[in-house]
């Protein structure tokens, strides 16, 4: 008798253990999300341990603006852009925490794009599930989703099947998804370091911003939870930047976070204000107004990396297997901007991220598969498009929303 | 809590556990405390009715009971003291007061049923009437407490078997009220004879793994046809059906098709998921659907389709009826006039016709349904008064009865019948339903289905009619087998190795998940037999 029952246990373990991995397979690929939002964020976790030098978290700011291989070829200290589009500031105080939980960086830089939002962006599923649904499923993960996702909604968050089986309809876009994430994974680590970009100088795809920037209460709130959060860590090296904008914040929003930060004993640099010293074209190195193109990125990288070098003691110490997988991904990432550079030239306007085969052949197959994807009628669905967000009022309301209709 | 949704399950699921582990003895408890505890859950306001029902109808069966005990008593303490008059005459006074108490308990909660069903269709009605006079009759806005249909269907069939001398009433009020509320069937049924349920319900079964391994596939297998199927295809209908002059005749048709299909998929689904999870407990409640679109007339279609309720209204209302004595009586008459066939055969038709009228009132207030009723009684009826001559057209056109393709000219003829019926189930009234099958039959056009524009009507994408017909067609092959095998086709899967039987749950299973119609943006929709 007991060795049917121990028969019958086996049994059941076995099948339910073979039920939870056919869950986690049809998860994996029925998950919708950016591509781009994926990739940043699984990138992260492939980057050897305590191999960063430089923390910098924000929105696609930093990921168009900011290339850590350029900065490490130039000024020799490792970095990465943990970096999602839209991304809210309350979620900031958890991607530091999951960058710490790999890593010992020396200094952390924060871009204060996130404090922009207002509250109608809380609720945007989206923003949430770019940054929830692809971080690593720990207590970090489960803490977030208790704090900042309703109560109703919490189980589609724990178990993304429920949120995502009826993905099965729209396979394109999911093809293109897996395909993506293939071209992804191939490499010990990604090359480009958290990387998007359109190569344009003036996009269609055009952000439409009503009123500049400034920070909300939800802003204000959030930013001190990050600065608060900061000093309970004990980080003493933190800077707060502003990435370059067409439309500039206004004096008094810069004013504010200035004292904001200052205050809570960090620095802030507000790089729209030293546009000219960086050498920022409008005309040129933006691909729209938010976002520089390869142009205005290796500007702005130059910028910023001299100024970290010049205001923190950043070792760049590293072991020798590190400096030669960086050495690696410094090579490609100038290969692979001078490429881009010449199609920004000729205004082909396309969005490429770090996992973009760039070879003719792998242009091709783009193409093949955006044609297939289109005849899905899956056009919403970009999912190499960084979206441009306004002051908050134009924000997509799901993770596969098209950027809103612009006009200038 | 829906029966779809993850909080039933896992509510059953607890139930289960501490069922398994109780004594014995104590197990009936737990499935009492399951029961209340679910009415509560989702309709604790209400929960008095059904106490209420039980307790009426509990203490009414006692007191039937013993004044059936006690008369029998008294007669047989009188043998040999009373003259045959004297007998027969107090043998009349007993069946008058037994009548009475059996039809006060009936009397009580079927009035509450009416009261709470139609008050306010006929408030509306007297108002609609007396505004002209400057009257009202308010309406009182009232709901039907969960699953009161079922629970009175089944409480009145015992009272009525207790009148009948069938079997002992039941002596234990809580016994009684977990007969009244057992959980799995409080929803939608099926609808339990209490000889047949009762025992079963008392006796605490073992969880037994056989009954697990067929519990558990029969609740996956409904979930399939509620959620992949019934679910995905209901917006379709009540959409084209609410605003049917904004759609071709082309569209009703589909929408009429397509019910037929949720219709089946959905109330099917559900009570495979009630009998699954009553299995669990190792309880085997009566099957309610026997493939009726396999029917070859509309009178075996009622005896496949709501069996238990076809079998509850033959037993307590259509055999009443036909063996009364004014049917006798008319039956008697017709026979001096027009010979024994018609004797027999209209007294059974006219209460067939009556029976049919019940249950299109049953479905609601509303002159459709009573139209329903007579549609279906009718056919019933004429194909009863000419059956002889069917049977003479057959012969003289050397049709074979039991030929394949006659059968299949049957199943669609039947199926022809039913549809009709389905037209007044969907319209929001008579009127509708006739304009609807007209508009389907002058306003059909077999190339709009080609159309893109179609897809966009029917509100089904491209993939899921492929997906709804490959459904279809697991169901034809799983019925199709059911059909003709003498076991159920989970007790043949059973039987299988467990790779095989593995292999058929995941599949079930994670069709599912995947296809279901469920989650975040999705409304989910209440049984179709819930609001009854």
């Amino acid at each position: 008798m007991k060795g049917i029952y121990k028969k019958r246990i086996l049994k059941i373990t076995a099948l339910l253990i073979v039920m939870v991995l056919i869950a986690i397979i049809c998860e994996s690929l029925l998950i919708r999300t950016t591509s781009a939002a994926e990739a940043h964020i699984k990138n992260f976790y492939r980057e050897p341990k305590n191999s960063l030098d430089v923390a910098v978290i924000g929105c696609s700011e930093m990921y168009a603006d900011y290339s850590p291989p350029i900065a490490y070829r130039n000024f020799g200290f490792t970095s990465y852009n943990l970096a999602v589009e839209g991304v809210p500031g309350h979620f900031f105080n958890s991607m530091l925490d999951e960058f710490l939980s790999r890593q010992d960086p020396q200094l952390v830089v924060f871009e204060v794009n996130g404090f922009f939002y207002t509250e109608k962006h809380l609720a945007l599923e989206g923003s949430n599930r770019k940054w929830l649904d692809n971080m690593e499923r720990n207590a970090n993960w489960a803490e977030q989703i208790h704090d900042n996702i309703d109560k109703e909604d919490q189980f589609d968050y724990y178990v993304r099947l429920s949120k995502y089986h009826s993905n099965w309809e729209r396979p394109e876009g999911q093809l293109a998804r897996v395909y993506n994430m293939y071209l992804n994974y191939k490499g010990e680590v990604s090359k480009m370091k958290s990387f998007g970009t359109r190569t344009s100088c003036n996009s269609k795809k055009k952000v439409n911003r009503k009123k500049p920037p400034k920070l909300t209460d939800y802003g204000k709130e959030y930013l001190q939870a990050t600065i608060d959060h900061c000093r309970e860590l004990g980080l003493e090296n933190v800077l707060f930047i502003r990435e370059p904008h067409k439309a500039k914040i206004s004096a008094e929003t810069d004013a504010e976070l200035e004292k904001m930060i200052t205050d809570g004993g960090y620095k802030y640099l507000n790089l729209e204000a030293v546009s000219d010293e960086i050498g920022i074209n409008e005309s040129t190195d933006y691909y729209n107004g938010d976002h520089l193109n390869v142009f205005g990125n290796e500007k702005a990288t130059l910028y910023l990396g001299k100024y970290i070098m010049e205001n923190y003691d950043i070792s760049t110490e590293h072991t020798e297997e590190i400096n030669k997988l960086w050495d690696d991904c410094a090579d490609y990432t100038e290969e692979a901007f001078s490429i881009l550079k010449e199609r920004t030239l000729a205004n082909e306007d396309k969005v490429y991220s770090e996992f973009n085969d760039l070879s003719e052949k792998g242009s091709a197959l783009r193409e093949k598969y955006h044609k297939i994807k289109k005849h899905g009628k899956d056009e919403n669905f970009d999912e190499h498009e960084p979206p441009e967000f306004g002051d908050g009022e134009n924000f997509p309301t799901e993770c596969e929303d098209k950027a809103p209709d612009k006009k200038e | 809590m829906t029966y779809t949704s993850l909080n039933y399950l896992l509510y059953a699921a607890v139930c289960l556990l501490v069922y398994g582990v109780t004594p014995k003895k104590y197990r009936w408890w737990v499935l009492l405390a399951a029961s209340m505890g679910f009415y509560a859950i989702v309709c604790l306001k209400y929960i008095g009715f059904i106490i209420l029902t039980a307790a009426t109808t509990y203490f009414g069966g006692i007191k039937l009971e013993k004044y059936i005990t006690d008369s029998d008593a008294y007669i047989k303490s009188q043998k040999g003291k009373w003259s045959k008059e004297e007998k027969s005459a107090y043998k009349d006074k007993v069946t008058r007061n037994k009548k009475r108490i059996c039809a006060a308990v009936l009397v009580f909660n079927f009035g509450i049923l009416c009261f709470l069903k139609y008050y306010n269709f006929f408030a509306d009605s007297l108002t609609s009437v007396l505004k002209h006079f400057g009257g009202k009759v308010p309406n009182l806005g009232l709901f039907l407490p969960l699953g009161i249909s079922f629970y009175t269907f089944q409480s009145m069939g015992y009272i009525i078997d207790i009148y009948r001398k069938k079997y002992t009433a039941e002596r234990n009020f809580f016994k009684f009220l977990l007969f009244v509320s057992f959980f799995p069937q409080i929803v939608q049924g099926p609808i339990a004879f209490y000889s047949d349920l009762a025992h079963q319900l008392y006796a605490g079964e073992d969880v037994r793994f056989e009954n697990f391994k067929q519990g558990v596939l029969l609740v996956t297998w409904g979930f399939f046809k509620k959620l992949v199927i019934a679910d995905r295809l209901v917006t379709t209908v009540t959409t084209i059906s609410g605003d049917h002059k904004s759609y071709s005749g082309t569209a009703i048709l589909s929408a009429a098709l397509i019910y037929a299909l949720q219709l089946y998929a959905d109330f099917s689904g559900g009570i495979d998921i009630s009998r699954g999870i009553a299995q669990l407990f190792g309880i085997n409640m009566a099957e309610n659907f026997k493939r009726p679109y396999f029917s070859k007339d509309i009178s075996e279609y009622w005896h496949r389709w709501h069996i238990t309720l076809g079998g509850w209204l033959r037993e307590y209302l259509f055999y009443p009826v036909a063996m009364s004595k004014p049917f006798q009586k008319m039956g008697k008459a017709l026979k001096a006039k027009f010979g024994m066939k018609i004797s027999k055969v209209v007294p059974v038709s006219i209460a067939s016709l009556i029976t049919f009228i019940v249950v299109g009132i049953w479905h609601g207030a509303n002159w459709k349904y009573v139209a329903f009723g007579v549609w279906n009684g009718g056919i019933i009826m004429i194909s009863t008064l000419l059956e002889d001559n069917f049977t003479g057209w057959k012969n003289k056109l050397h049709i074979k009865e039991n030929s394949k393709p006659f059968a299949l000219f049957q199943m669609f003829r039947t199926f022809l019948i039913v549809l009709v019926g389905y037209y007044f189930d969907i319209a929001p009234n008579f009127k509708s339903a006739m304009n609807m099958m007209y508009l389907s039959v002058a306003d059909l056009h077999i190339s709009e289905l080609a159309g893109k524009a179609f897809y966009k009507t029917i509100m089904l994408s491209k993939r899921e009619i492929a997906l709804v017909l490959i459904a279809m067609l697991v169901m034809l092959i799983v019925s199709l087998i059911q059909e003709r095998s003498q076991t159920t086709l989970r007790e043949q899967i059973c039987k299988k190795n467990f790779v095989v039987q593995s292999i058929v749950f995941l599949v079930l299973f994670f069709s599912v998940v995947i296809f279901g119609v469920y989650g975040p943006g999705t409304d989910p929709a209440d049984f179709y037999y819930m609001q009854f």
